[in-house]
């Protein structure tokens, strides 16, 4: 009875398996062709279509698993959003005092290494609250490695925020993993498979391009994306091989964004607010939460019109200020662990 | 910037690979940037490293310590100690005993290349130019080639 009743749930679940493996390879397969042909035009139009939508979808996202009242997790949430907020205006003003001058070349090392350890203690804090709350677990590792981490960051300030820049877009895998965990678990191993050909399409990327003369630079624009890929940081390295392994790996983070996590994560169409515990806490939260998301709705509008302006300023602001998702990914990755 | 009278010492070292010209610190500071009393310089970032790995071994250490011996704590600490050891000892070369240094009375007969290194010493009182000995033109032997 219960074997007939499995069957075609059973059967239900491998179409859609097959269904997320397919769109998985099939968008970094194009990814990986389009980033490897034409890297600076991929970077343009990606950053142009998913910038502003991948973090609408990544705060609505957020919106959904933060508790209506905090409780015992007051300090860790405040933490975590207090962090979020100061580093990115830590970060951005930082950037200013370089754009005018103020800092010498080695004193913007410092500072960047400063803000790097700033950035490194904080998440090692949040580490250390999470591991105090239910289920208690043994982080204690955690301060060693931070440690560690802060010494890489002083040793060489350019090529560590380079990995941080690399490494952001994986984030979004561990939190996609999370959220398959906990909705989908059946899709999981399909998942890691799909992660898997990750060094694959890498390797194919570097070995490709590995020899490739570097990308002629014609315009500011072309530039900054090539900075932004670390051009200036690794000089040996070809710059059409870094922005292509840079703009793919982004491309794959707003698949990620844009795609699976509303589908699988968001448990209702994102305007429907039944699954925010916050906009379930009383009226008044309600009316704010959908005030919030209109507000932020018109600023993704608000980027597309800058950027049909002046791409290149908007670019350059939208990544310094979009900082604030990338920090605030850490306390609600932390809280999915 | 001024120009001054200094000593110039001419040795031959087998163990230098390339002609090298050392100049004292001392002798260059004049021209140097002047130095900012209360700065830390080039050196914090140094010092911030190493009393970040320091404070990093210390606390593994002490996590270690804490979580009691098992097989995993051996296998971390072990790695970690292969780790530090392999990186510390893999650049360094295993030489014969260096045959002491000879200094060459001027004028001496050396063949100079077309680029030499120029490195800032600490300590001396004198301009050194350390040459290999394949650069010393011996009487009888034919001058070496250029690009040999």
């Amino acid at each position: 009875m219960s074997q007939a009743t499995l069957e075609p749930a059973a059967r239900a679940v491998v179409p859609a398996r097959a269904g997320f493996v397919l769109t998985a390879l099939g968008v970094a397969s194009t990814a990986a062709v389009l980033a490897g042909w034409a890297p600076l035009r991929f970077s343009i139009v990606t950053v142009f279509l998913f910038a502003g939508p991948h973090n609408w979808l990544e705060f609505r996202y957020f919106l959904t698993r933060l508790p209506a009242r905090w409780g015992r997790l007051r300090s860790f949430f405040m933490l975590g959003f207090a962090g979020t907020i100061g580093i990115t205006a830590a970060f951005a003003a930082l950037l200013h005092l370089t754009e005018i001058g103020v800092l010498n070349d080695e004193r913007f090392q410092q500072s960047y290494a400063a803000l790097g350890t700033v950035l490194v203690l904080w998440i090692a804090t949040l580490v250390h609250l999470r591991s105090r709350q239910n289920p208690r677990r043994d982080w204690g590792w955690v301060w060693p490695v931070a440690l560690l981490v802060i010494a890489l960051a002083w040793l060489n300030p350019s090529l560590w925020w380079l990995g941080l820049v690399y490494l952001h877009p994986l984030m979004a895998f561990w939190l996609l993993d999370r959220e398959l965990k906990r909705s989908r678990p059946e899709w999981r191993p399909a998942f890691h498979a799909c992660l898997a050909t990750l060094p694959i399409f890498l390797g194919a990327l570097w070995w490709r391009l590995a020899g490739a003369p570097s990308l002629a630079v014609h315009s500011e624009l072309d530039q900054r994306i090539a900075d932004h890929a670390g051009a200036t940081v690794l000089q040996g390295v070809s710059s059409h091989l870094l922005v292509a392994t840079h703009t793919f790996l982004e491309m794959l983070h707003y698949g990620v964004w844009v795609v699976a996590i509303p589908l699988i994560g968001l448990r209702a169409a994102p305007w429907r607010l039944t699954a925010v515990p916050l906009a379930r806490r009383g009226a008044a939260w309600h009316r704010g939460v959908v005030t919030f998301l209109v507000a932020s709705l018109a600023v993704v509008l608000i980027l597309w019109a800058c950027f049909c302006v002046d791409y290149t300023t908007t670019r350059t602001v939208y990544f310094t200020v979009a900082l604030v998702h990338v920090f605030a990914e850490v306390p609600f990755l932390l809280r999915a662990l | 910037m001024t120009a001054h009278a200094v000593k110039l010492v001419v040795v031959v070292d087998d163990s230098a690979k390339t002609t090298r010209l050392e100049v004292p610190q001392g002798l260059v500071l004049t021209q140097a940037a002047p130095i900012r009393r209360g700065d830390a310089g080039p050196r914090m970032p140094i010092i911030v490293v190493g009393v970040a790995l320091t404070a990093s071994f210390v606390s593994a250490g002490l996590w270690l310590s804490r979580r009691g011996r098992n097989m995993t704590s051996l296998v971390i600490a072990l790695a970690l100690f292969a780790l530090g050891s392999g990186t510390l000892v893999a650049d360094i070369a295993r030489p014969g005993p260096p045959k002491p240094a000879v200094e060459l009375t001027l004028p001496a007969g050396v063949q100079l290349p077309a680029n030499i290194r120029l490195q800032v010493t600490d300590k001396g009182d004198a301009v050194r130019l350390i040459v290999p000995s394949t650069s010393v033109i011996t009487p009888g032997k034919p001058e070496p080639k250029r690009g040999e």
